[in-house]
């Protein structure tokens, strides 16, 4: 009965606040919740943790999660025009087992259908983290790695980008209030087929948007640091060297021809983002170094899947 | 004394949630194709049951000590009760007309998702067929699906933790 007049009492209090602060209703109930449970510190947690899932959202408000699926469905098979699939099911499924092991420590653990990766058949030094989890990594950019760690920083640093819903962040503004026309249009009539050609000529140049982003002009330098402090993260997190990140980008820097027209054209050079990610490592826990036998274990599975790469 | 600042204090709140709250906000809805519901915050729990797009949950009161990122919630009427990851609620309500995402919807609001509204299969069939574009390999991606055992044993085997697994 006592907590029941609390939260009464607190709730309208908050209300009453409401109304000229930018406190969110959402927010204002789950606190006046846990005042009356008698634990604020749950419902901040609630908050917080939506905070941290929504972070990347604020550029795609408008955008669903299977919107996003379909998104990155069409920019996969738009950057599989350009550069072929490798079939190999062995080093396609280690990926994918790695992969799907270390999103679980992303920010966004669950994407609509799932993250899924996708070796490209080309010597260019290029990966792909596109919307909803369709992550694609190229043979060259696989060949810089020694060690299953190494693989794991190439991984971690597409997760990032995924998680982030960077992008979605490629989205021009004008491209947004356009396909937000046509979004609203569909809803009203969906049955209409000038609609539905309206809506994909709208969904296309949102393709193109992030295409041409991911392709061709790469994302801004924040956005690259984002997706590699994340990846710093999720290694450490998983159990994985950190400095794994750190020799990757060395070996990159080696193998970087001036010139290309893969990460060479889309991302800093290698030494800026080493002495950032090296700032990022002093600040972490270290990570115990495996065992000999640890370390046998992962390098016999990287080698078993990934030798003829 | 107490009885009249509790109906004073009620009727505040009566009055102030018509005013400011369309919807019951202790909901939320599944935004994924399917997830999981576990007897433990962590994707090492054990499976009690799947939730589906759109599917309406409650939050519970949230236990003293649990890891960030994992929320207690029921399930719709009550059935399914246990841990669900928070990347897979949204606080917008999905309005489904017969549980897939492709259907159309007829409601409008700023708070309700319309589920296959916008970019969906429709639009993905007409893209393809106007760009003439091959989708047999983002299928296959599609296909490459780990058993969740399997990713925690590969895991396990290289001396590495399952993020949430020290629950």
């Amino acid at each position: 009965m006592k907590a029941a007049y609390r939260f009464f009492l607190l709730t309208a209090i908050l209300l009453a606040l409401c109304s000229c602060s930018s406190l969110s209703p959402n927010s204002i109930v789950n606190t006046a919740i846990g005042w009356a449970q008698g634990n604020p510190s749950d419902v901040a947690k609630v908050q917080q943790v939506e905070q941290i899932v929504q972070a990347g959202s604020n550029a795609a408000q408008e955008i669903t999660p299977p919107q996003e699926y379909y998104i990155g469905r069409a920019v996969a098979a738009t950057v599989l025009t350009i550069y072929k699939p490798y079939d190999d099911q062995n080093a396609n499924t280690y990926l994918n087992t790695l992969g799907s092991g270390l999103a679980l420590a992303s920010v966004l653990p669950e994407t609509y259908k799932g993250y899924h990766f996708l070796i490209m058949d080309t010597d260019d030094i290029n990966a792909f983290g596109a919307p909803s989890g369709f992550i694609l990594v190229s043979r060259g950019l696989l060949r810089c790695a020694a060690s299953e760690d190494e693989v794991a920083a190439i991984l971690a640093h597409e997760i990032g980008h995924v998680s982030l819903k960077h992008g979605l962040k490629a989205i021009s503004k004008a491209r947004w209030t356009e396909a937000g026309v046509q979004l609203g249009k569909f809803a009203a009539q969906n049955s209409d087929y000038q609609v539905l050609r309206d809506l994909t000529s709208s969904f296309g140049n949102v393709i193109g948007d992030i295409v041409k982003t991911m392709v061709t002009s790469g994302y801004s330098r924040d956005l690259e640091k984002q997706a590699d402090l994340e990846a710093v993260r999720i290694l450490h997190d998983v159990g994985y060297d950190p400095q794994a990140m750190v020799r990757m980008l060395a070996a990159m820097k080696l193998r970087l021809k001036p010139g290309g027209q893969d990460f060479t054209k889309t991302h800093p050079d290698p030494e800026v983002r080493i002495a950032y990610v090296k700032d990022a490592i002093k600040a972490q826990t270290p990570v115990p170094a495996p065992s000999s036998a640890l370390v046998k274990e992962r390098q016999a599975r990287f080698q078993a899947a990934l030798s003829k790469i | 004394m107490m009885k009249s600042r509790f109906f004073i204090a009620a009727c505040l709140l009566l009055l102030s949630v018509a005013a400011v709250f369309p919807a019951d906000l202790k909901q939320r809805s599944v935004t994924v194709k399917e997830t999981q519901v576990r007897d433990k915050p962590s994707y090492l729990g054990k499976v009690l049951g799947s939730l589906f797009y759109g599917d309406r949950v409650t939050i519970l009161a949230q236990p003293a000590g649990a890891p960030q990122g994992w929320l207690k919630v029921a399930g719709p009427d009550n059935k399914l009760q246990g841990w669900v990851n928070a990347s897979a609620l949204t606080p917008t309500d999905i309005a489904l007309k017969s549980g897939s995402e492709t259907v159309s919807q007829t409601a409008s609001s700023g708070d309700v998702a319309l589920a296959g509204k916008g970019f969906n299969a429709d639009v993905e069939a007409q893209y393809k067929k106007d760009q003439n574009l091959d989708y047999t390999w983002v299928d296959r991606m599609e296909g490459f699906q780990i058993d969740p055992q399997e990713v925690s044993l590969f895991l396990t085997q290289g001396g590495l933790t399952e993020p949430g697994g020290a629950q």
